[in-house]
């Protein structure tokens, strides 16, 4: 029966058919782990495939209020929108821009209760700062597909209802200094369990002491 | 008058030479200036009565910006590196830098590739420094340096950089690594001159890491300085 199942999910691949209802979606759980002590923030986990149909157009809201933007780590699927919305009390303007190689941009001035939206084509990271106040700044996470989890401290972790297919769980980490493994995944009519991603730090190019 | 004539026929005659003769001058002024947009509606609102009674926080009566202690202050913006490549080599100089509990200073630090890192750890914990690159695997680290003491890191790494440390996410220094890169620290406003370059052409830069890098190409000739005045915002940045 898994030999028929996992001959039905490379025809569906290869077809780029998209999948029917009868091979039902799965959770995928494992767990993220760091080799020593450290501890990260901010670790967005996502299952990057070729399966058709796997990508929606999503839209999310960051808000700007008390000169903050809310949240501060935002994860979109590629193609996806995010709309800034100026919700501060005061007349206080702001403004959004990025110098990030997925997407430059510069959203001009954002008034007191405006919302403004842009989307993103490519996958990557995007660092964004307002340009009138200092201390504000954002990254959005742009993944290629809907299949993502973002966890706040290494751990276990949870993807939902995740179609059949192979998929490459792919790992991104704010901190320069770390990196993950892609691990393959087989998602079938069962769940995925016991997926193990390692972060390690990357590799010195030159010490000097 | 006469002995100056004869002190300039003296120097030719027995091969002595001027150093700048023959060599040229890069000047100009650096500027950093808010959103344009900002700027417009700042002078707009000026003209209006609302304005004009203070409602606004940071529109002042003459139609420039007040700036509170939150916003990024163009008028007095202090990280602005100024610099051009040196097509005939630079000798590799050392920074000094140094994180305390809560930052590293300074932020920003343009350097040319080669340059050394000094850093001192002023914490009370041991720390790894490290210099990365974003996309990319290449790490260039110290030794776990204890709290007080000193460590190096040589910068063979170009582009944009990070330097951090392992056990401390609080702050980076933003670092911008060019070959042959000789640059200054500027305040906005301020005059900037690169003098006894040899004539040719020479790639200029503008960095604020905040804003990123502008590049100009500026030809340089022993008959009059090369004026090269620069304004630096978020709209000539991002285009």
């Amino acid at each position: 029966m898994r030999r028929v199942f996992a001959s039905l999910v490379l025809v569906f691949s290869f077809a780029g058919i998209v999948y029917p209802a009868a091979l039902r979606a799965a959770d995928v759980t494992g767990t993220l782990s760091i080799n020593g002590k450290k501890t990260l923030k901010n670790l967005v986990i996502y299952l990057q495939g070729k399966v058709k149909g796997a990508t929606q157009k999503t839209r999310t809201k960051v808000v700007q209020k008390s000169q903050v933007f809310k949240p501060g780590l935002s994860v979109i699927v590629q193609g996806g929108t995010v709309v800034f919305v100026n919700d501060e009390s005061q007349d206080i303007d702001h403004n959004v821009y990025s110098l990030s190689k997925t997407k430059k941009f510069d959203l001009g001035l954002l008034s007191k209760q405006t919302k403004t939206p842009i989307s993103f084509e490519k996958p990557g990271v995007v660092k964004y700062y307002c340009s009138i106040h200092k201390n504000m700044e954002g990254t959005i996470v742009v993944v290629q597909s809907p299949y993502y989890t973002l966890l706040d401290k290494p751990g276990a972790f949870v993807i939902k209802n995740v179609p059949p297919g192979i998929w490459t769980a792919k790992t991104i980490i704010s901190h320069k200094r770390y990196k993950a493994q892609p691990v393959d995944i087989t998602v079938g009519p069962d769940p995925v369990e016991g997926v193990v991603i390692s972060v390690k730090r990357k590799g010195r190019k030159r010490k000097k002491g | 008058m006469r002995l100056c004539v004869i002190l300039l026929l003296a120097s030719a005659c027995i091969g002595i030479t001027d150093p700048a003769l023959g060599k040229g001058s890069i000047q100009g002024v650096v500027t950093a200036r808010a959103h344009k947009d900002l700027v417009a509606k700042v002078k707009a609102l000026s003209e209006t009565p609302e304005a004009l009674a203070n409602i606004n926080p940071y529109v002042a009566s003459d139609g420039s910006i007040i700036y509170t202690f939150d916003m990024v202050n163009y008028r007095s913006l202090e990280e602005i590196f100024v610099g051009y490549v040196n097509p005939g080599g630079v000798a590799s100089i050392t920074h000094k830098l140094k994180i305390d509990e809560d930052r590293f200073q300074p932020r920003s630090l343009a350097i040319a590739t080669g340059d050394i890192l000094k850093i001192e750890n002023d914490t009370d914990e041991p720390l790894t420094f490290y210099v990365a690159k974003e996309d990319s695997d290449e790490i260039l680290e110290t030794d776990t340096i204890p709290p007080d003491e000193t460590g190096t890191i040589t910068v063979t790494l170009e582009g944009l950089l990070e330097l951090g440390a392992d056990e401390n996410d609080k702050s980076v220094t933003h670092l911008l690594s060019l070959p042959n890169l000789v640059s200054n620290k500027m305040e906005s406003g301020d005059d900037y001159k690169f003098e006894g370059l040899a004539p040719g052409d020479y790639r200029m830069v503008f960095w604020f890491w905040r804003l990123g890098m502008l590049e100009r190409t500026v030809t340089v000739t022993p008959s009059k300085p090369a004026r090269v005045d620069q304004v630096l915002s978020v709209d000539t940045m991002v285009r």
